[in-house]
């Protein structure tokens, strides 16, 4: 393989070469059957073929989207790239780096941090490629949340982020989709300069291929109804009357017989060794504690989550105390006798029952939704699959950090809202009786529930079971929600509606059954002290 | 996953802030005010097995004797109780109270009650018993009682009298009761029963031992003495509304021993054992209470007594606001349960509540 002086092969050296490979997804429908193509440097490859035909699936097994490892997917072949052959059946590989058709760039982020975060995660590229990526982006504020760009900005900034990749091949999913006339020559021509500089094959998934297909240097058509992978010569018009003809003609089923075998267990290991097609996932501290601190601002201490537990504090605190204290049958004859052990009662309900259960249901429904909203958008906008093929640990970064942030939110929110609760019901109950000594509210209150001397208060074991537990557990159930596939929007708002009804749910069994339980251990020993 | 801008930081930092402040002030108390005013004193030696640490409420009586919470007494190790008083209560002080540990009993229930009700209540005896006696009356004297009744219950309570004296261990309690009737200053209320007795007695006696034909007749033939005379004399002496006043106050002076009701109680269930293990007394009293001929008696008596020991549940219950005090409810449910708990009092110098607790020994305080 001849080389050029920036250490990347020579424009039209093949650097990459597919044999025998054959995928069938899930349902059994067979895409390709043994197809086999090469791609060269610094060449441009149109991917076309009609609509369900394979196009996609191809990328996403060569971005490492999809492989055999996962669920129903059967896939073999090999993939061959600087001397290394990688066997489809068995190993996931990242061939390409993919600038998705909605660009998939990380809303959260700014520019400079949606190019750091691929660079940061991935092999260094040379100078000239660095070079190219400043003159790609020469017109980009650099420090701007990503969504603030125009939609070519954007495009653009996704591209570069897909190159500081440093992957072997790249990947652009309708480049061109929603741009005009003009707009799409100049992204054509912006593809041909930039795959001649950095001398990687370039491979445009496209349904509109006019203005791309000038610029191409070959095309390679999927045929469903051969399963095969057909090349033609970069010529429009030859490309239109090929997809008529497929139109035109029914799909064709490939014999059982001729059907790749189901994975073995095995190949659900998927490889994570070094090399450019078989990138390993590293983290970094710095980024797990940006979207740490991220979801630790957006689950616990932004302001509408203290909202949310200060009002249900207050209610708790109030109610409570109110009813029992001013509502109370044969109030005058019965004060004296159960005021004591009343406000023992209060304290018991309020801090160790109903805090904790106020607490897990508001942060479980508000995060619910959020986590739901959040991770149901990325997962629709493609910026989960843009992560796994820039070997960014979404597992670290978004599960990671939201099941941390939803721990830290149960122990910051539940302490604040026994203090709030505590608090409360102490004003409240002064205002009943002007004339009694708060210190005497607080002997009686805590007299069973934080004897003198004790350093932490009765239960604090069984508060933190109740709430960590619940509101953990609603956050998981989020992300599983979250995290399932999303084809339009509507699925986003199921999501978060199930994430709210599951999560909702799995708060309040895990805290009446934790409730009783605790109610079992501890109402002998209670009833002893009275 | 959004970013807060400073405004919200600040406002997230000012929220966290306020609210650990108002935890620590809902959970510790005003971090004005010192909250750790606490003394030391020795532990009684009676306190010896409960547990440590263990905490009790402190209360002081106000003047009409309702209890008020002013802080918390801790039994700890080492022989030492922490007085810990509420820091906002700035009538209480040490300085001129003493503290003073009580076991919740029947003792320190009475000894909780006013002197004004403890008055009401020695009142009410009174009218008690005279009712008591004279339904007594009225039934022993009705020929019904005489014919069918008086000769056997007679029977069966000399018995059974006979039989608790027989116990060993009245030998005992024979010993206490006379020591306790020398404390409780048993001579004064001799000497104040004496001038009220003595006449009627003397007069008894004059008459009994004046010489009569039938007298005669009855001693030389039968053997017997007419004490009919004296039966008389005792009968007036216990009418007389001074000896009831008397015996009443003496009767409380006695209560307020703990010994008293060590001593009662033996004596009660040692005659009453002997009263309960006679065959004969079921069937007798089961016949006395269903025959119709005592029915107006017996219904009178029942009500009277209702409503007296209803009467004397609220003066040991209540206080002048007429509502139920607080402590003397704890004591009476420590009490039915059975439960061996304390309660601290502090007690001012010169209070009534000093002079009513004056039997309990103050705790020393232990100073460093």
């Amino acid at each position: 393989m001849s080389r050029s002086n920036s250490g990347r092969p020579s424009a039209g050296t093949p650097v990459v070469t597919v044999e025998k490979l054959t995928i069938a997804q899930p349902h059994g429908r067979v895409l390709l059957h043994e197809a086999d193509f090469s791609l060269a440097a610094g060449e441009v490859v149109i991917l076309a073929g009609p609509s369900g035909s394979g196009k996609s699936t191809l990328v996403n097994l060569l971005s490492g989207a999809i492989s055999a490892a996962d669920e129903g997917w059967r896939i073999a072949g090999h993939v061959t790239y600087a001397g290394a052959r990688v066997d489809l059946a068995r190993e996931r590989i990242t061939l390409g780096g993919v600038v998705f058709q909605n660009f998939a760039l990380f809303d959260e982020l700014t520019v400079r941090q949606n190019l750091t975060i691929a660079a940061d995660h991935n092999e260094a590229v040379g100078d000239a490629l660095l070079a190219a990526i400043d003159g790609l982006l020469k017109d980009v504020e650099r420090d701007v949340p990503v969504n603030s760009c125009s939609g070519g900005q954007r495009q653009r900034v996704a591209i570069g982020r897909t190159l500081l990749g440093n992957h072997p091949v790249l990947f652009l999913d309708e480049p061109n989709s929603g741009l005009d006339v003009s707009a799409s020559k100049r992204l054509a021509e912006l593809i041909r300069s930039l795959s001649t500089e950095i001398g990687v094959p370039v491979v445009i998934i496209a349904h509109h291929y006019r203005h791309l297909i000038d610029v191409a240097d070959r095309v390679l058509m999927l045929d469903p109804r051969q399963h095969a992978l057909v090349e033609l010569p970069a010529d429009a018009r030859r490309l239109e009357r090929e997809l008529m003809a497929i139109e035109a003609e029914p799909d064709e089923t490939v014999p059982g017989s001729d059907m790749p075998p189901a994975p073995a267990r095995a190949t659900a290991t998927v490889a994570v060794s070094a090399g450019p097609m078989r990138s390993s996932t590293v983290w970094r501290i710095g980024w797990t504690l940006r979207f740490l601190a991220g979801y630790l601002w957006e689950l616990c201490f932004s302001p509408s989550a203290l909202l949310f537990v200060g009002l249900g504090s207050v209610i708790v605190g109030f109610v409570t105390t109110w009813f029992i204290f001013q509502y109370l049958p044969f109030r005058d004859l019965l004060l004296p006798i159960i005021h004591s052990d009343a406000l023992a009662g209060v304290a018991f309900a309020e801090l160790r029952v109903l805090a904790p259960l106020t607490t897990a249901v508001l942060i479980s429904t508000r995060n619910a939704a959020l986590i739901g909203a959040d991770i149901g958008h990325k997962v629709y906008s493609d910026q989960i699959k843009a992560m796994r093929n820039l070997n960014v640990p979404h597992d670290i970064y978004l599960t990671g950090a939201i099941l941390t942030a939803s721990a830290v939110a149960s122990v910051v929110l539940t302490l604040m809202s026994e203090c709030l609760t505590g608090w409360v019901a102490m004003a409240t109950w002064s205002f009943i009786f002007p004339e009694d000594s708060t210190y005497m509210w607080r002997d009686q209150y805590f007299q069973r529930l934080w004897p003198p001397g004790q350093l932490m208060m009765d239960g604090t074991g069984w508060i933190a079971a109740k709430a960590i537990p619940s509101i953990v557990g609603a956050a998981g159930i989020a992300l599983y929600f979250g995290y399932r596939a999303k084809s339009t929007v509507v699925d986003i708002n199921q999501s978060i509606a199930q994430a709210l009804i599951w999560g909702l749910s799995f708060v309040l069994i895990w805290q009446s059954v934790l409730t009783l339980v605790e109610f079992k251990f501890v109402s002998a020993r209670l009833e002893s002290t009275f | 996953m959004r970013r807060g801008t400073p405004h919200t930081y600040a406002l997230t930092v000012a929220v966290l802030v306020i609210s650990g402040v108002l935890g620590i002030w809902g959970f510790r108390g005003s971090p004005l005010l010192d909250t750790a005013d606490a003394r030391v004193f020795a532990r009684p030696g009676w306190t010896e097995g409960m547990e440590t640490p263990s905490s009790y409420p402190a209360y002081r009586l106000s003047a009409d004797g309702t209890a008020i919470p002013v802080g918390r007494a801790v039994l700890l190790d080492g022989d030492r109780v922490e007085m810990r008083l509420f820091p906002d209560l700035e009538t209480v002080s040490y300085e001129d109270s003493r503290v003073v540990l009580l076991e919740t009993d029947v003792k320190a229930l009475w000894a909780l009650v006013p002197g004004a009700s403890k008055n009401e209540i020695a009142g009410i005896g009174e009218r008690l018993v005279g009712i008591m006696r004279d339904r007594f009356v009225a039934m022993v004297g009705q020929p019904a009682f005489v014919v069918d009744y008086r000769e056997p219950l007679q029977a069966i309570v000399e018995d059974a009298y006979a039989g608790m004296w027989r116990d060993p261990k009245m030998q005992l309690i024979g010993r206490t009761v006379r020591e306790m009737f020398d404390q409780a200053d048993g001579e004064r209320l001799a000497a104040a029963l004496l001038p009220i007795a003595l006449p009627k007695l003397r007069r008894a006696v004059f008459e009994m031992v004046v010489p009569s034909w039938d007298a005669m007749h009855d001693l030389v033939v039968d053997g017997k003495l007419d004490t009919r005379p004296l039966e008389r004399a005792a009968a007036e002496v216990m009418v007389d509304p001074q000896v009831h006043r008397l015996m009443m106050r003496h009767l409380f002076d006695i209560a307020e021993d703990e010994r008293a009701w060590r001593v009662g109680a033996l004596m009660a269930d040692s005659f009453l054992d002997a009263l309960i293990a006679d065959p004969r007394l079921e069937p007798l009293v089961d016949r006395m209470l269903r025959d119709k001929r005592f029915a107006r008696e017996l219904r009178t008596l029942e009500t009277e007594l209702s409503a007296m020991s209803m009467e004397v549940f609220s003066r040991i219950v209540e206080r002048n606001n007429g509502r139920p005090d607080t402590l003397a409810v704890r004591v009476i449910r420590y009490i039915l349960l059975n439960r061996r708990r304390l309660v601290a009092l502090v007690v001012k110098d010169g209070s009534a509540a000093a002079r009513e607790l004056s039997r309990y020994e103050p705790l020393v305080e232990i100073r460093s």
